[in-house]
């Protein structure tokens, strides 16, 4: 019986590439407004775990839920629209929409008033992004992609994102925006996060809760303060 | 003067030809990447359609403008439904898979209606322009065209419809990030280019008449007016369209039909060996 305090609960699930398995009966909780981190080794399945919750690969045993509500066999486009928002690694803007139609594809909106009023509230938390709106965004850097990513993503309000390896080649500066921006929407709109990180100050400064995962499996939490201790990172991430 | 204005309309009525026969499948192949063989067929299911119609007792123009691409449109949906939903980027089997088509379809119409070919009249009649006469179903042709190339630009470029197109033709799997249905909107598409395809054919069947085997004329002309304009759908559908209705109708005219024909195909090869991207390659080059 999944409790109604729990946003997104994995249970026992088992999913992979073809016949590879990558997790293994593994089980998950997220409650609601929590940010939880997800730390892991390359190729312990932590993209694997976003992308099973988000739907693009199918769970071959066990089950995901999303406020109580069996979401297994949903497809991805439903799962979206009941509140699960997807903010991938790499970013996948639309290289040839404008970052403006990039943001509007974010929103399930026909009238074109509240799209607008919609895109300027969505501005108020990304300036960067408001002299760029009649770029293509394919020519952005990848700083400013991210940026869109993750605006094009909150701008439909979602329940939880899944954030995968934001950080991945963007400078620091737009880090700290992402940071600042992800705890606006905390406590403004009780936002969830689910981010899955190998920078471990990232992780810091966003999680209340860090899960470690290993071959398929979460193997243990911790307080995130924990991961300033050397000793305890190598011993679950072997990341020092 | 008159023979100026005279050869004038004649060129506008091979360009919006032109456009005519590639604006659906721009649409298939251009934006969806789907090579569809059967194009030529979804037009001649479009000419059936008004004839059929018009045979019936309806209004020419509610035949042509309504009956033709509603019937081609919701022939395009049922196919995207039974057999191209299987095959997107699976570029030989979409080829074999709408060959067949084609060859059904052909094989279809011809045992039903017969292997004869049959006329809708070309109303408006004649206009002259001095001491020459010219079809007044020429300005239909050229306005028709005008239509589709500003309806299909202002739908993909101003409304949110056009916007969720193109975003999921660039990547579908993105796109349901964001709560669309990604099947929804290819199976949509596919049938629009299936319905402006019947509309053409409709528009067209006054002028060339009615047979099963009239896809052939269109496919050819068809291809290389989209693979020639490029990425840009309606820019180099447009750009693609009058200069190779430009060429076609001016060595038509210094040396019969079959030249104008070839010489269309001898100047796609050289701007596609010059320019792989097509005409929306230079016209990139000019904006940036």
């Amino acid at each position: 019986m999944v409790g109604p305090h729990k946003l997104i609960s994995v249970q026992n699930t088992e999913t992979g590439y073809g016949s590879i398995k990558v997790l293994n009966r593994l089980s998950l909780d997220v409650q609601e407004g929590e940010f939880l981190g997800i730390l892991g080794h390359n190729g312990m399945g932590k993209s694997t775990l976003i992308r099973l919750i988000m739907g693009y690969l199918p769970a071959w045993s066990g089950s995901v839920h999303f406020r109580g509500k069996d979401i297994t066999r949903l497809s991805i486009h439903e799962r979206a629209l009941l509140g699960l928002g997807y903010v991938p690694q790499g970013r996948q803007i639309f290289p040839d929409l404008t970052v403006e139609e990039n943001l509007l594809m974010g929103l399930q909106c026909n009238i074109k008033s509240k799209c607008k009023t919609d895109v300027d509230k969505i501005l108020d938390y990304f300036p960067r992004l408001s002299r760029l709106l009649d770029r293509n965004g394919g020519v952005l850097s990848g700083g400013e992609q991210q940026l869109l990513a993750l605006a094009r993503c909150l701008i439909g309000d979602p329940a939880v994102v899944l954030l995968d390896e934001p950080t991945e080649g963007i400078q620091p500066n737009i880090l700290d925006e992402i940071v600042d921006t992800l705890l606006r929407f905390k406590k403004e709109r009780s936002l969830s996060l689910v981010l899955v990180e190998q920078n471990l100050d990232f992780i810091l400064d966003l999680s209340e809760r860090v899960v470690t995962l290993e071959s398929g499996r979460i193997t243990g939490a911790m307080d995130p303060k924990r991961l300033q201790d050397p000793s305890v990172v190598q011993e679950y991430v072997g990341l020092c | 003067m008159d023979y100026l204005a005279v050869v004038a309309i004649e060129l506008s009525t091979a360009i919006a030809t032109l456009v005519l026969i590639a604006a659906g499948l721009a649409i298939i192949f251009g934006m969806m990447r789907v090579i569809n063989v059967a194009h030529g067929e979804f037009m001649m299911l479009g000419a059936y359609a008004t004839l059929m119609a018009y045979t019936a007792g309806l209004n020419l123009w509610i035949s042509v403008f309504i009956v033709a691409p509603l019937v081609a449109g919701i022939w395009g949906a049922i196919v995207e439904f039974l057999l191209i939903r299987r095959l997107y980027g699976r570029v030989a089997d979409t080829l074999l898979a709408t060959w067949g088509l084609s060859l059904f379809m052909i094989g279809a119409v011809t045992s039903i209606f017969g292997n004869t070919s049959k006329g809708i009249p070309t109303p408006l009649g004649a206009v002259n322009i001095g001491q020459y006469s010219i079809s007044a179903y020429s300005l239909v042709l050229v306005l028709s065209a005008v239509a589709v190339l500003m309806a299909t630009w202002l739908v993909l470029n101003k409304t949110r419809l056009g916007t969720v197109v193109r975003a999921t033709i660039q990547n579908p799997d993105m796109a349901e990030a964001l709560g669309v249905d990604h099947r929804k909107v290819y199976s949509r598409t596919f049938a629009t280019g299936a319905a402006v395809a019947g509309l053409a054919g409709g528009v067209l069947a006054p002028i060339s008449g009615v047979v099963p085997t009239m896809g052939a004329a269109f496919i050819a002309k068809a291809f290389i007016t989209v693979i020639s304009g490029g990425a840009a759908i309606v820019a180099g559908a447009l750009s693609a369209s009058v200069v190779f209705g430009g060429i076609s109708q001016a060595v038509t005219f210094v040396s019969g039909a079959v030249w104008g024909e070839a010489m269309v195909l001898f100047v796609a090869v050289v701007i596609l060996r010059v320019m792989p991207g097509g005409f929306s390659e230079f016209l990139k080059g000019k904006r940036s």
